[in-house]
């Protein structure tokens, strides 16, 4: 049984527009100390599943249908209360951004520590400190740093400490949203490996959210690729990869740059992102495919299966 | 040979000679040491005319602030800019408006950078207002053609449509359309497409290079980015802590690095973004190394190349390493 298993999960969002369907029947399992990565264009629903996964969806959203089974209990039917005992305790996340959200007023061993203290009530300030020297020992932070402030540390170390407070309670499952995407590439490296490096040796369950696909590429077991909110492939990272089905996935790997990139090699493709205001049931990405024909618009999409471990929505690549 | 690569057998359009500056700890509230910050310590280079130059730095390099130099928003506190012959800082009156004219800037992000009260066509006819060029017909013209050089068209179909209703690509586009509106010689493009996603960019970048043909305007492209600059540029520079340490061809740079920290910066990428360059070079040392003095070479602390003590005493000038490859390191 795996650790986490979402099924058919719908998300939507009340707008002034009108219903905005952010997420469309996306399915996906995540297995225990395994990493998956879910990639696509801003808007596409990644941080949206990610805070679906916490409990956190805004006032104005709410999840349609579908299932968020965790250790095989379905998360949606919990009561706040129950949320907020899972929250932190089993499931972290490193939010977006969320080395300029640490209190400037506060030292930052002292935040982390108040995140213990908050959900161990049992335990002692001296213990407490003591754990954060351990997590900070962990990540990477001198200890003597401890008492510093948020302005004394630099972007990286500031990314280090958040990493150190989502583990603070040792989770079964960290969702990192855009983890690294604040910062340099050297720093970037650093944090990628470190984060690696812990999930392995803790047995971490590891969701990545980022739209950079050479992050997911370096970090993940398996790939989602999500456009319009469907998740459109979605397979091991090296049948993602290597040998990409959906008319998106390649699209999205044909426009990344790497720095071996020749022009002639990019294919430009036309178009913007698509309005997901009372979406059509078909495919999403149909105004930019170009195997495009008039049914994929309308026709409910099945998933196609290439492989036991890959999977794309498309009626097109059968 | 370095002049062959200086300036690509072209006219120069731009030219930077030892340029510096020094920010002070005047106002710093908590900078109580007192100790000055030099943005950008000695720079030279120089961009053809309807050439792309790359400036690839990490934040806090001094990128930004050279594009800030350049487009007289700051003076630099040593060493001369020259914008097609003339000294920028001695313009004044005429010779300065039309200086404004010649060079434009894009800004990094479209979601702060456009005005959310102004329509599209308003944004874009505002600098053509502010010139007092043209009638309102030709006006009309003016931005109906860099609506379309920005492929925003039918362009009537945007004209009276406000930021909020466009999405992150197409503000970018209006905000290429504007500086373009008033026919430049120089754009300065300060990480144009980092707030954008990956097909998106490309199609920014696509609209650029056409436009660099088109209009043979000279673009000067600051980014993070090394694949973007590759893909972009005919020529780069590395800026690190303010100084540049690496120039030379796109080509060369990228695929045989001479600086230690250009090497890093490439070896730091997530391997997928290497594609099929899979060379690495480890000139980054694990710890930083320790350097009592102040004067030595700016990645003294953290190359792996470093001879100790021989590097430590001063910052090696950017010296020719062959065929007009410039690198400000004697090692390599």
């Amino acid at each position: 049984m795996p650790l986490l298993e979402v099924d058919q999960l719908s998300i939507g969002y009340d707008t002034s527009d009108g219903y905005l369907s952010a997420v469309s029947d996306v399915s996906f399992s995540l297995e225990k100390g395994k990493s998956l990565g879910f990639v696509g264009e801003s808007g596409c629903g990644k941080t949206t599943i990610g805070m679906a996964l916490m409990g956190l969806l805004p006032p104005n959203g709410s999840v349609r249908s579908g299932r968020i089974l965790f250790k095989e209990e379905n998360l949606l039917g919990k009561s706040d209360e129950a949320m907020r005992q899972i929250r932190w305790n089993e499931i972290a996340m490193i939010f977006q951004a969320a080395m300029n959200a640490l209190n400037p007023v506060h030292r930052v061993g002292d935040q982390i520590a108040e995140a213990i203290l908050a959900h161990r009530p049992g335990v002692s300030k001296d213990e407490a400190r003591h754990q954060v020297k351990a997590l900070f020992e962990m990540v990477g932070i001198p200890k003597n740093r401890m008492k510093d402030y948020p302005h004394q540390y630099s972007g990286g170390m500031k990314q280090r400490a958040i990493i150190a407070m989502a583990m603070a309670l040792r989770p079964k499952l960290i969702i990192a949203d855009e983890p690294t995407t604040a910062l340099d590439v050297i720093v970037q490296d650093q944090i990628l490996q470190e984060a690696k490096r812990l999930q392995e040796t803790l047995d971490i369950s590891m969701i990545y959210i980022s739209h950079d696909i050479s992050v997911v590429a370096e970090t993940c077991h398996d790939i989602g690729v999500l456009y319009g909110g469907q998740l459109v492939e979605y397979g091991s990272r090296e049948s993602v990869l290597e040998s990409p089905f959906h008319p998106y996935t390649k699209m999205l790997l044909s426009s990344f740059l790497t720095v071996s990139t020749k022009r002639a090699d990019v294919v430009i493709v036309p178009g913007d992102t698509p309005n997901l205001i009372n979406p059509l049931p078909g495919c999403r990405f149909c105004e930019r495919c170009s195997y495009y024909e008039a049914s994929c618009k309308l026709k409910a999409l099945q998933y196609v299966t290439i492989s036991p471990t890959h999977k794309v929505l498309c009626s097109r690549c059968g | 040979m370095t002049l062959k690569v200086m300036m690509k057998g072209n006219e120069q359009i731009l030219r930077l000679e030892q340029v510096e500056k020094i920010y002070g700890p005047r106002g710093a509230f908590f900078n109580k040491t007192g100790k000055d910050v030099i943005a950008l310590s000695r720079i030279s280079f120089s961009i053809g005319k309807g050439e792309i130059f790359g400036l690839i730095g990490e934040s806090g390099s001094g990128k930004t602030t050279t594009g800030r130099l350049i487009l007289k928003l700051e003076e630099p506190d040593a060493g001369k800019i020259f914008f097609k012959d003339k000294e920028v800082a001695t313009l004044s009156g005429n010779p300065l408006k039309t200086f404004r004219l010649r060079v434009q800037m894009i800004f990094q992000d479209p979601y702060q950078s456009l005005n959310p009260q102004f329509t599209v066509y308003e944004t874009v006819s505002e600098p053509l207002i502010i010139h007092r060029l043209k009638n309102k017909t030709g006006r009309d013209e003016q931005v109906y053609d860099a609506m379309q050089a920005v492929q925003l068209s039918p362009p009537e179909d945007f004209f009276s449509r406000y930021p909020h209703q466009l999405s992150g690509g197409q503000r970018q586009r209006v905000a290429v359309a504007r500086a373009l509106v008033l026919h430049p010689e120089l754009i300065i493009a300060d990480e144009p497409t980092s707030m954008l996603d990956a097909p998106i960019s490309i199609q920014i970048f696509d609209i650029l290079l056409k436009i660099q043909k088109t209009f043979n305007v000279a673009f000067l492209f600051i980014s993070h980015s090394l694949a973007a600059a590759r893909y972009l540029c005919q020529r780069i520079g590395v800026i690190y802590k303010g100084h540049l340490v690496e120039l030379g061809l796109g080509k060369e740079v990228i695929q045989s690095p001479r600086h230690p920290y250009t090497r890093a910066l490439l070896d730091a990428l997530p391997v997928f973004a290497h594609g099929k360059m899979v060379k690495r070079y480890e000139t980054l040392l694990k710890k930083e190394r320790e350097n009592t003095r102040a004067e030595g070479c700016i990645f003294y602390k953290r190359c792996s190349m470093a001879r100790v003590p021989d590097c430590s005493y001063e910052q090696p000038p950017l010296a020719d390493s062959g065929s007009g490859h410039l690198v400000a390191c004697p090692y390599t």
